[in-house]
Formats: C-alpha cells, structure tokens, sequence
C-alpha cells in the first residue's frame, strides 16, 4: 500500500512538472506575437488577431529597434482586420499612420504597402484624386524596387481604375484603351468584386449601358455582403462563445487540478499523519511493553529478595533465641561469678606479682648475661695476645706500635686462638668444628670481629691492607654463610652472624 | 574510526538535505524546467542560507532542526513557484494554496519532529524564514524603503495572512484534544479561504486605495485636459475614469469591457492619462489611436493628481468613479469586478 502511495505521487508531481516545462524558444516575443497574429488572421478568428496586432504595436513602443520591422506590419496587419470589418475610418487612420512613419523612417516597402491599401480605400470612397496620388506613388516604388509578381498583383487594375476615375473626375473622356481595360475588368469574373463593381460604376459614368449591370452587380455585392456580415457576426458570436465557454472549461480544469493535487496533499498528509501515527503508537506499545517487562522483572527480583529477607529474617531469629539461651546462661554463670569474686580478685594480684618477679628475673638474666660477657672480655684482655688489642672498652689502651704486626705471625695467632677458647667457652674451636673448611688464620678473623675490632685495626693487627681485611671478610662470610645453611641448627653461641 | 563516522553521520546526512532543499529550485529544476538557472544571480539571497547551514551542522540537533525549518519558507516558495503556481492566474488562488501548503507543511514537520522541537519554536524558526524571504530582496537589488514598500506591497497582505496562518496551525499542533484538534483543522482550513478570497485582498485594496471595499465620499475639484489642450473640470452625473500612465493593452481592453456592460446606462467612461512629463502625452496618444479607443482621453498632471483626493499608494493604474463632483468610488484596474459590483449597485433604480 505504502509503495502504491508513493509511486503514484512520484508519477502525478512528475506530470505536473512536465506540464510546467517551459516551451524552448529563441524567437523574441514581439516576433511570436506577431506570428500568432498572422496564424490568426489566417484562421478567420479576426478579433484576436486584431489584439494580437495591436499588442505587436504596442510592444515596438518599448523596443524602438523593433518598431521599424514590426509596427508597421502589425499596424497593416490591423488596418486589413477594420478594412475586412468594413470600418473604413479605422483602417485609413492605421494606413496613414503607417504611410507617415514610412515616409518619416524611408521605409519604401511599408509606404507601398500603405499606398496601395489608401489606394483602395480612397476609390471605394470616391476620392478618385488621392486615389491616383496613393497609386502613382505605389507604382512609382515599384518600379524603383522591382518587386516580385506576387507584391505587385493587382497593381495595374488599380493603376487603369484610378486613372480612369481621376479622368472622369476632371470631366475628361476616357481614351480608348483605357475604355478596353475597364471594360475587360468589368467582365473578368476571376477579379476582385469590389474592383469589378468599381469599373463598372466608372463604365457608367461614361456610357448609361453599363448602368444596369452595374446596379444589378451592386445589389448582388451589398446583399452578399450584408449576407457575409450577418454569417461574420454569427461566427463571430459563436466564436466568443465558444471561447467563453472554453475559459470557463479552462477555469474548471485548472479548478480540477487544484483541487485534485489539493486533495493528494491532504490525503498524503492524512496518510503520512496516520502512517507515523500508527508507527509512533507501535513503538508506544512495545515500550510499554518493554517497561512492564522490566517492571516483572523488578518484581519478581523484589519477591526473591523478600524471600531471602524472610529466610535471613528466621535465621536472625533462631540466632536471637540462641542468643537469648545464652544471655540466660551469662545470667546464670555471673550470678556464679559474682561469689567467687574476691578469690578473683586475690588470684590476679598474684598473677600480677608473678609476672613481675619474672620480669625481673628476665632482667637479671641480661645483667649477667652482659656482666659475664664483661668479665670474659676483661679476663682476655689480661691475657699476654689479647693484653695489645685495639678495642674500646680494653683498659689497657695500647697504642698503635704496641699491636702493630701483632697477629701476623702462626705462632701469636694459635695462641690468641687459645686465648679466646680459654674465654669465650671454646669459641674458636667451635667454629672451626662448624666450619670445617675455615683455616686459622680466618678464624682469627672471626675472632676479631667478634670482638668488634675496627678493620683498620684489624689491618695493622695481622699486618695487611684495609682492602684485603674487607675481600677476606666477604669470604669468611660466604664459608660461614654456606655452612650455616647446612648446620642450621648446630648453632654455636656467641659465633658471628650469618 | 567507525565511532567517529556513527558521531558524524547525522550532521553529514543533515548538511547534504540542507544542500539539496537549498539548490533543488534554482539550479536542479530550473535547468530542468527549461527556466533560468538563478543560483548565480540570487547568490546575496543563497549564500547567507547556505552559511547558515554550515553553522548548523556544528549545533546541536534542536538547532539543526530549527534552521533548516527556517530556509523552508524560500525552499517551497521557490519550488512551488515554478511549477504549482503557474496554475493560477488569480492572486486569490495563489494566496490560498500558499496558506495551505505552508499550514500542511508546518503539521507534517511538528508530527515528525515533536520530540524536538515544540510547536512555538517551529512557528519562530518558520516566521523567521518567511520574514526572510520577505525582506532579503530589500538588501539583495539595494532597494530604498518607499520603492520597497511600493513593490512589495502587493505582497504584503497575503504575507500578513500566511503568518497568520501559520500562527492558528501552531495552535492546531498545540492542541492535545482531539475534537478540539479537529475543530482547529475545521478554522484553518476555513481561514485559508476566507483569508485568500476575502482578506487579503481587502488588506490590500485598503492599503493601496485606502478603502476596503472601494466605497468612499471625497469632494473633489480637478481640472482635466483635453488632448486639444484645452481644459474643463469634471462633468456632472456619474463619469468613471481609468487614471493610467501608461496603455497597458489587458487593462485598455478590460475598461473597455466594463464600458460595454454599461453602455446605454447613465455613466460615461474615459481615460484619465497621468502625464509625468511633457513627452508622455504624445507617446499616450498614439497608443491611444494604435489601440483604437473608443473612449474619450483627458490628461492629468502627476503633481496635480498627487495633491488631489485621487492619489493613492499604488503606483499602477486604476479606477475612480465620480458623482458629479464627489470621489465615490477608487480601487483597482485589474480585475474590474469590484468596479463592476459597485456601479450596478450604485445604479440600480
């Protein structure tokens, strides 16, 4: 449905814009409305032509350049339309305009052609003097131009009846010739009518014979005339009739059409208001939807969450009676409890005065433990090796020259190795136990870091570099690190960390 | 990337419809309905729109929406007035259908982007753009006040009634009750034919004449001239004039209807030529005798018709109607129908 909708709008816009396609022209519109005048004229329909003429003329007021082609053509073109109307006045006004501006502009053909209309219309008048004038001019261009067989058609019947009709006008006789070709045109039934009825008059005027055919020939011309104007008038009538009729039918259709497409844009509307409308109310449905199902969802998630409530909710309360059961006991054992207070009371005192006398204990303990490291360090330092060595709390303060070099030597280090075994509860043995791979003179090393021996010091003691006492310390370190990885728990006391 | 082109998609797809509504008349279907590709020549016109378009795209979509709602006015005008008003010949039928297209135009737009944009903020953006449509043309030809006024006078009403319009088709989307929606509907689309048939033409008869319905009672005196120079005042009994400068052939022969329907009764028609300098008469008088008018022809100085009762805004011809020597009548040329009305009125026994 929505496809069949759309496609006939797309065809019914684009057959309107077909209809509003300009047409393509390259005549400018003053030459189209005097092509539309002639076409008119020709078809009989003189009262648009006649617009159409008077337009033509009208247009050149604005377009001088145009004037001296134009004007003049719609103005004859106009002046035919009165002549064929039989409004003589009209027609010789418009020619003489015509034949004014010719002369003004030397506009030989237009004067020609106004000439010879002058010409007609002044016979028909019986001005027979300006009628030779017009003709002579008429002739005269003619000759000069040398105009084309059809221009020219008709030019010499005018030329004999205007001469004719200027010599019987001066009283003067027709020559003989003259005479002939009156007398030729009279009986030509292929000439003009009027020009036929013309020479006959003139015949008459001359010879009285001619007067019944002339009287006879006028009253058959004027009834065929009036007979003409009548058939003209009724065309006419019918004509702006018809055109009335064809304006109204115009109105209608154009009334059709706007309401037509009126009524498509508001049935389109309608459809698009609708079509949106039902889409819009469709999406409005399934987000409804959509929200209750979340609603459910919400809510059945609530009805877990409250069942889970109520189960947390009996559990807290078997937990409450626990409780209670409890603080009933509590009740119970305080009331216990409250007799036996005193001997609580006497029990922590007691345990108070234990932990102190244990903290005293564990006080006295260090004491000794710091008094008998004092006294073993105070008993080596009375010892002949250890008398020399450079350690602050040595009461004897050796100088630098009383242990310089003082351990360098096997002997005095063996012997400051008792000396620490005899102190230090067979320190350096132990190690040596521990550390199978420590030689003597490392363990000497030990010795004196044990006894906190600044490796300066150390230095001058066994006669070496600061740097070397550094590098030998690092090894002693590895060895003794990797041996008490091994013999972790055969720790001995009073050995150097690891 | 793809983020970035989903980001910018939107405003790609609103600059590109942006473009085409802008363009679609002047240059697509001006070339092609055969008609002059006028992009190039009306740019003072386009270019603010199409800047503004630009400036649009780097807005929100609320803003987005309401400038493009805002070169609507000129989008329709244009594309309208190169197919469906070629239709109509009457001014009232174009007002009508304007009104209509503008109002049903409006209703879609709010239908579709409601969620947007509220109704009041539509009818701004789209009277902005009206008011644009109106008055660009002021800056664009360089136009001083009084000859824009002047030229764009006839407009004025049936701008003044579109507005109008539109502001009862806000209401209508406003409007959240359905029986009241479909009465609004019912007023709009009634307002659409009394506006178009009655209104604007009224407004306009009122502004250019002074006169709603034509009928008015000015004692006057002003001489006329005869094209032999010589000079007389008015006549007595009813006498009607066309004041012209100039022979416009449809009016001429729309006068000259108007006289033929009136011929045999007591009013005598002529043409009041309005001579603005000494030349013109000459100019007007062979048109005269081109046209072949078979109606008396006087002469009138622009000055002195500018100081008489006769002078009115519109700088184009029209009709007076005199009772002897009181102004009763002053409207248009073209239709002669209130001209018509108003003297069978007048001259029914």
């Amino acid at each position: 449905m929505n496809t069949i909708f759309k496609n006939s709008v797309l065809i019914i816009l684009s057959l309107s814009l077909t209809a509003c396609v300009r047409e393509n022209t390259s005549l400018p519109y003053i030459e189209r409305v005097y092509q539309e005048a002639l076409k008119l004229h020709r078809e009989g329909n003189l009262n648009d032509a006649l617009f159409h003429y008077q337009l033509t003329a009208l247009l050149c007021q604005y377009n001088p350049e145009d004037s001296l082609t134009f004007w003049w053509k719609g103005m004859c073109g106009q002046g035919g339309i009165w002549l064929q109307k039989n409004f003589t006045g009209d027609a010789e006004k418009d020619f003489r305009a015509v034949l004014e501006f010719a002369r003004r502009h030397r506009l030989d053909t237009a004067e020609y052609t106004a000439c010879r209309q002058l010409t007609d219309i002044a016979l028909q008048r019986q001005e027979y003097h300006r009628a030779y004038g017009y003709n002579r001019r008429a002739l005269q261009i003619a000759e000069e131009k040398g105009y084309p067989a059809d221009l020219t058609k008709g030019l010499e019947e005018e030329a004999a009846l205007a001469q004719s009709a200027q010599l019987l006008a001066q009283g003067q006789a027709l020559p003989e010739a003259l005479h002939r070709r009156l007398a030729h045109l009279a009986a030509d039934t292929s000439a003009l009518w009027k020009r036929q009825i013309l020479a006959l008059r003139l015949l008459a005027l001359q010879d009285t014979s001619y007067l019944p055919t002339y009287l006879r020939m006028q009253d058959e011309y004027w009834t065929t005339r009036f007979r003409t104007f009548m058939d003209e008038a009724e065309r006419e009538k019918k004509g702006l009739i018809a055109e009335r009729d064809a304006i109204a039918a115009g109105q209608k259709h154009t009334l059709f059409i706007a309401l037509t497409l009126f009524a498509l844009l508001l049935g389109g509307g309608l459809y698009a208001v609708a079509s949106h409308r039902r889409k819009h109310e469709l999406e409005h449905v399934r987000f409804l939807l959509s929200q209750k199902e979340q609603a459910i969802q919400i809510l059945e998630g609530q009805q877990e969450d409250t069942e889970r409530l109520r189960r947390q909710i009996s559990e807290k309360e078997k937990r409450m009676e626990e409780l209670a059961q409890r603080e009933r006991k509590l009740q119970e054992l305080s009331s216990l409890a409250q007799g036996k207070e005193k001997d609580l009371a006497r029990f922590s005192r007691l345990t108070r005065e234990i932990d102190e006398l244990r903290h005293r204990i564990e006080q006295k303990q260090l004491e000794w433990k710091e008094k008998e490291a004092q006294i073993r360090r105070h008993h080596l330092y009375d010892l002949p090796i250890s008398h020399r060595l450079p350690v602050a709390d040595n009461p004897h303060q050796p100088r630098k020259e009383d242990f310089d070099g003082l351990l360098a030597n096997k002997e005095r280090q063996m012997e400051f190795l008792q000396e620490m075994d005899r102190c230090f509860n067979r320190f350096a043995a132990g190690l040596k136990v521990l550390t199978p791979g420590l030689t003597d003179e490392e363990a000497v090393y030990c010795c004196l870091f044990r006894l906190n021996v600044r490796p300066t010091d150390i230095a001058v003691l066994m006669a070496t570099s600061r740097s070397n006492v550094s590098k030998r310390r690092i090894r002693i370190e590895n060895k003794l690190s990797f041996n008490c990885s091994t013999t972790k728990d055969h720790t001995v006391q009073g050995m150097p960390k690891c | 990337m793809r983020q970035t082109l989903q980001h910018y998609k939107p405003r790609i797809i609103y600059l590109a419809a942006y473009t085409l509504c802008l363009i679609f008349a002047p240059v697509i279907l001006g070339g092609l309905l055969r008609h002059d590709i006028f992009l190039w020549r009306q740019w003072w016109f386009y270019l603010p729109l199409f800047i503004l378009g630009i400036i649009g795209s780097l807005c929100k979509a609320k803003a987005r929406n309401l400038i493009f709602l805002f070169q609507m006015p000129a989008a329709l005008y244009s594309t309208f007035g190169m197919t469906l008003f070629w239709l109509f010949t009457d001014y009232s039928h174009y007002t009508v259908t304007v009104m209509l297209l503008y109002c049903v135009f409006f209703v879609l737009w709010h239908t579709r982007f409601h969620s947007i944009v509220s109704p009041w903020q539509m009818a701004g953006a789209f009277l902005g753009g009206m008011l644009y449509l109106f008055f660009c043309p002021k800056l664009g030809y360089g136009y001083d006040w009084h000859t824009f006024i002047r030229i764009a006078e006839p407009d004025i009403p049936a701008h003044i009634v579109c507005l109008s319009g539109i502001l009862l088709a806000t209401l209508l989307c406003q409007t959240r009750h359905k029986a009241a929606r479909a009465g609004m509907t019912v007023v709009v689309c009634a307002y659409a034919f009394i506006g178009g048939f009655h209104l604007a033409p009224t407004l306009s008869h009122l502004i250019r004449y002074g006169t709603a319905t034509g009928r008015m009672e000015k004692q006057t005196t002003f001489v006329i001239r005869h094209p032999d120079s010589t000079v007389s005042s008015a006549p007595e009994g009813y006498h009607a004039y066309l004041v012209t400068d100039y022979f416009d052939i449809w009016k001429i022969k729309k006068y000259e209807g108007l006289a033929a329907m009136f011929r045999g009764r007591p009013v005598r028609f002529s043409i009041l030529a309005v001579q603005r300098h000494p030349r013109q008469a000459e100019n007007l008088v062979s048109q005269y005798q081109t046209l072949h008018v078979r109606m008396p022809l006087y002469f009138i100085r622009a000055e002195q018709l500018e100081t008489s009762p006769l002078a009115t805004r519109s700088g184009d011809s029209f009709i007076c109607i005199f009772k002897n020597d009181t102004l009763i009548f002053n409207g248009e040329s073209d239709p002669t129908s209130r001209a018509a009305r108003f003297l069978s009125k007048e001259l029914q026994p």
